[in-house]
């Protein structure tokens, strides 16, 4: 959904994961990293996608991202924990591993659209999701006038939530 | 070997996520890191990986990756000859 109009829906309800790959085709991109990203990262991605796919090149340099979840990167946590819970199969998994840090996704939106601003990512409870979307950007010491994306996102099992705001 | 190659193929595209390809698109010949499949560093860390977790190799010289990891095809002889 986008300013309050739908522009997705899916028929499937709950693979998480197929959702997202759902989303990618219907954005019609063609980035095969995509596929390498943790789910969290995924989510940031195409959400982000959504609104600075149009925008021009100029305004995404120095533009500033701020985000917040709420689980952190427990969903990529317990993939990794997977990888090495076993003594007699232990091989931790690199290409989870990197995913274990939730502000990961920021740098993937920054690769993608070559943003160079400021950035931070914030760990809140659910509840506060609302009052940190309004927070003013003096909070973030951010005393340019460069535009902003800001979000909020969270992902672990097959709960999912993306909502972002663009600034500018 | 050929067998093995095609086993290499199917192993990489699952545990590196390469979407949509098959082995048949992968030429074996083809450099796997730069213009060939495009691989990046943590690739290279999951086909250490593999290596030692489907075929008992350890790699302890990390200058050898840069000869086996040039292909598949190179890949393949590696375990071939090592594989425990």
């Amino acid at each position: 959904m986008k300013d309050g109009v739908v522009l997705f829906e899916s028929t499937n309800k709950t693979d998480a994961n197929l959702f997202l790959k759902e989303i990618y085709k219907f954005l019609e991109l063609n980035y095969l990293k995509f596929f390498k990203m943790d789910h969290l990262s995924k989510l940031g991605f195409l959400a982000a996608e959504f609104l600075l796919k149009e925008m021009p090149k100029e305004n995404l340099e120095f533009m500033n991202i701020y985000l917040a979840c709420s689980s952190s990167s427990l969903d990529s946590d317990i993939e990794y924990q997977k990888t090495i819970r076993d003594k007699e199969s232990y091989f931790p998994s690199p290409s989870v591993f990197v995913y274990t840090l939730p502000n990961i996704v920021i740098g993937e939106i920054a690769i993608r659209f070559g943003i160079h601003g400021n950035n931070s990512m914030f760990i809140i409870p659910p509840y506060q999701k609302d009052e940190f979307l309004k927070t003013p950007n003096h909070f973030f010491q951010d005393t340019t006038i460069n535009p902003q994306l800001s979000g909020y996102l969270d992902y672990l099992g097959d709960h999912y939530k993306a909502e972002f705001i663009l600034k500018y | 070997m050929e067998n093995l190659i095609l086993e290499l193929k199917e192993q990489i595209i699952e545990v590196l996520n390469l979407e949509g390809m098959t082995p048949e698109d992968i030429d074996e010949n083809a450099p796997l890191f730069g213009d060939g499949l495009g691989l990046d560093s943590i690739d290279a860390l999951e086909l250490i990986v593999l290596m030692e977790k489907n075929y008992g190799i350890k790699l302890d010289d990390p200058n050898k990756g840069k000869v086996i990891f040039t292909s598949i095809k190179t890949m393949a002889e590696y375990i071939q000859e090592n594989r425990k």
